[in-house]
C-alpha cells in the first residue's frame, strides 16, 4: 500500500511541475490567445454540454469522433487480421503481398487527404446506408467515408503487420508437434497457429487503434468536417479561442489513454499464458 | 528376423543442395528397427541424429534412398509414429490435460472420450492433480511427462524420441529414465532415441546405434543384453559406455 502512494507520488512529480510552469507562463504572458490561464481551460472541461462558438457541445463532438474511429478501426480489424493470417501461414500469399503491403506503410494515413477528399468528396455513409432524412441523418452524415478510409489505414497496418509477424514467429517445433499427433492443415491452423499468435494479434490490435485515435484528429481537421474532436481544436484556433484547443487536446490524449486501458482490460487470460511459458 | 517396423535404405539428406552451404547430413545409411525394440541413436553433435529422426517421423523429407514404415515409403507424419521433442512443445494456452488428448481431439473424438484417454496417461506419467495445470506452471520434467503422455495418448506404434531428457537436470532425468523404461516394459511400444548421453543409452537400451561425424554412417551397432535395472556397479554397465566413448573420441578427431 506504501509502495503504492510512492508510486503514485513519483509518477505525479513531473506532470504537476509542468502544470506549475504553465500556470507561472500563462500569469506572465497575459494573453489568452498565446497562453491561456489552466482555470480556463478547465472551465472549458467542466462543461461538456454548453455549446462552443456554434461548434456544438464537447460531449457531442467527442460522441462524433468517437463513432468515427470505431468504424473506420472495425473495418481495418476485419480486413486486416484475416489478411495477416492469411499471409502469415501460406508463403505464397506472403510472397505475393508482402512487397506490396510494405510500400504503403510508410506513407502516413494524412498523406492520403488529398487522394481521398478527390475519391470520396463529402459523401458519408449516411450516402451509403441511403438515409437522406430523419432523426438519424445526422448521424450517419456525420460519418464522412473520406475520415473513415484514412481512420482506417491508420490502424490496417498495424494491425496486418502485427498478424502477420505473429502467425509467422509461431514456434516451430508447436507446430512440428501437431503434424505428428495426425493434425490436418486446418486443424493446425484453427487450433494452433490462430491461438499461438494471437497475443501479437492483440498487440497489433492495440496499436492499430492507438494509432487510428491519432489518425483521426488529422481527419477530422479536412475541409468539410463540421465535428468532431480535430474540428474543434481546428475551428478554435481560427476563432482564437486557445482554451478550447486546449481542452480538445486534453480529451484526446485521455479519451486515447481510456481506449488503450479498456483494451488491454479486454485482453483474454488464456493469452498472457504464453508470456508465461519461455 | 521379424520384420522390421522402421527401415532406412541407403538414406541420403542433403540440405541447400547446388549451394555454396549444402551439407551432406546424411548419405548412404542404413538402418532398421524391430518391433518392440528400444534403440538409442549417439552421435556427435550435429551428425544428422536428429534429421534421421525426422525423416522417420515425416517431417524431413530425404533427398535419396527410402524411409519406410512397416514396408511403406513415409510420405509424411502419421498416428502410428509418435514423437516427443527436446522441450517447449506443449501448447502454452491449453491445460495439461488440454494438451494430452490433442491426438485425440484431432481424430474427432468428443470431449468425454478425450478426456477419459487424458485421464489414463496422467496416471501413467504420474501427474495427478496437474490436470488443470498450464504449462508455465509445470517443472521441466513435468512438462515432459506431459509431452510423453501426449504422444503416447495418440496410441503409435512407434515413439522417436529427440533428445527428450536433455535439457534435465541429471537427477530428474535419471528419474524420467526409469519411468520411460516402466511405461515400455508395459506398453511394448518400439522407440527409437536420439542421445548425446551415453550414458543414458546404455541405462535405456536393447541396442545402441553410434554414428558418425558429418555426413553421418553408422559405426557400430551394439547390442545390449544386461539385464533390467542396469546400474553403474556392473561391470558390463561400465565397459559398455568405455567402448561406445573410445569409439565416439575417434570419430571427433578431425
Amino acid at each position: 500500500m506504501r509502495k503504492f502512494f510512492c508510486d503514485v507520488a513519483l509518477a505525479l512529480i513531473v506532470p504537476i511541475g509542468f502544470l506549475w510552469v504553465w500556470h507561472t507562463c500563462s500569469l506572465n504572458i497575459q494573453n489568452e490567445v498565446v497562453l491561456p490561464k489552466i482555470a480556463n481551460v478547465l472551465s472549458v472541461l467542466s462543461h461538456p454540454q454548453a455549446d462552443l462558438f456554434n461548434m456544438g457541445s464537447l460531449s457531442r463532438n467527442v460522441i462524433a469522433s468517437l463513432v468515427r474511429v470505431l468504424t473506420g478501426y472495425f473495418i481495418a480489424v476485419v480486413l486486416a487480421v484475416p489478411l495477416g493470417l492469411l499471409m502469415g501461414y501460406s508463403k505464397t500469399a506472403y510472397k505475393m503481398l508482402d512487397l506490396f503491403f510494405g510500400l504503403f506503410r510508410p506513407i502516413p494515413a494524412l498523406a492520403w487527404i488529398p487522394l481521398v477528399l478527390a475519391w470520396f468528396g463529402v459523401a458519408s455513409m449516411a450516402t451509403v446506408v441511403g438515409i437522406e432524412e430523419g432523426e438519424w441523418y445526422p448521424f450517419f452524415s456525420n460519418i464522412k467515408l473520406s475520415m473513415i478510409f484514412i481512420i482506417f489505414l491508420g490502424a490496417f497496418f498495424a494491425t496486418l503487420g502485427n498478424t502477420v509477424h505473429g502467425v509467422r514467429n509461431v514456434r516451430v517445433t508447436l507446430v512440428e508437434s501437431t503434424k505428428v499427433l495426425g493434425a490436418t492443415r486446418l486443424q493446425i491452423a484453427y487450433k494452433i497457429v490462430l491461438p499461438a499468435a494471437a497475443p501479437q494479434i492483440f498487440t497489433g490490435m492495440r496499436a492499430g487503434l492507438s494509432s487510428s485515435w491519432t489518425a483521426l484528429v488529422g481527419a477530422e481537421m479536412m475541409p468539410g468536417s463540421i465535428s468532431g474532436v480535430g474540428y474543434l481544436i481546428t475551428h478554435a484556433y481560427t476563432v482564437a479561442q486557445t482554451d478550447v484547443v486546449i481542452a480538445g487536446m486534453i480529451i484526446i490524449a485521455v479519451m486515447g489513454k481510456i481506449l488503450d486501458q479498456v483494451f488491454a482490460l479486454l485482453e483474454p487470460k488464456k493469452l498472457k499464458l504464453q508470456k508465461l511459458y519461455r | 528376423m521379424a520384420n522390421p517396423i522402421l527401415e532406412a535404405r541407403g538414406l541420403q539428406k542433403i540440405f541447400d543442395p547446388n549451394s555454396p552451404r549444402t551439407l551432406v547430413a546424411i548419405n548412404n545409411l542404413n538402418l532398421s528397427v524391430e518391433p518392440n525394440e528400444f534403440v538409442c541413436i549417439v552421435g556427435p553433435s550435429g551428425c544428422g541424429k536428429s534429421t534421421l529422426l525426422r525423416i522417420f517421423a515425416g517431417l524431413d523429407a530425404p533427398t535419396g534412398g527410402e524411409a519406410l514404415i512397416k514396408g511403406r515409403p513415409i510420405t509424411g507424419p502419421g498416428r502410428e509414429r509418435g514423437m516427443v521433442f527436446q522441450e517447449y512443445s506443449l501448447m502454452p494456452w491449453r491445460s495439461v490435460e488440454e494438451n494430452i488428448f490433442l491426438g485425440p481431439e484431432f481424430s474427432g473424438r468428443s470431449k468425454r472420450e478425450c478426456k477419459a484417454i487424458a485421464q489414463k496417461y496422467i496416471n501413467l506419467v504420474k501427474l495427478e492433480g496437474f490436470e488443470k495445470a498450464f504449462p508455465h506452471e509445470l517443472s521441466g520434467g513435468m512438462r515432459q511427462r506431459v509431452a510423453i503422455a501426449r504422444a503416447l495418448a495418440n496410441d503409435p506404434e512407434v515413439l522417436l524420441m529427440d533428445e527428450p531428457f536433455g535439457a534435465l537436470d541429471s537427477y530428474t532425468r535419471i528419474i524420467l529414465q526409469r519411468e520411460l523404461l516402466k511405461i515400455w516394459q508395459a506398453n511394448r511400444k518400439t522407440v527409437l532415441f536420439i542421445t548425446h548421453s551415453v550414458d543414458e543409452a546404455v541405462f535405456l537400451s536393447d541396442r545402441i546405434v553410434v554414428m558418425s561425424a558429418r555426413p553421418s554412417r553408422i559405426v557400430l551397432e551394439e547390442v545390449l543384453d544386461i539385464p533390467h535395472p542396469r546400474t553403474q556397479d556392473n561391470p558390463a554397465y561400465g565397459k559398455t559406455v568405455k567402448k561406445i566413448l573410445d569409439i565416439l573420441e575417434e570419430e571427433q578427431e578431425p
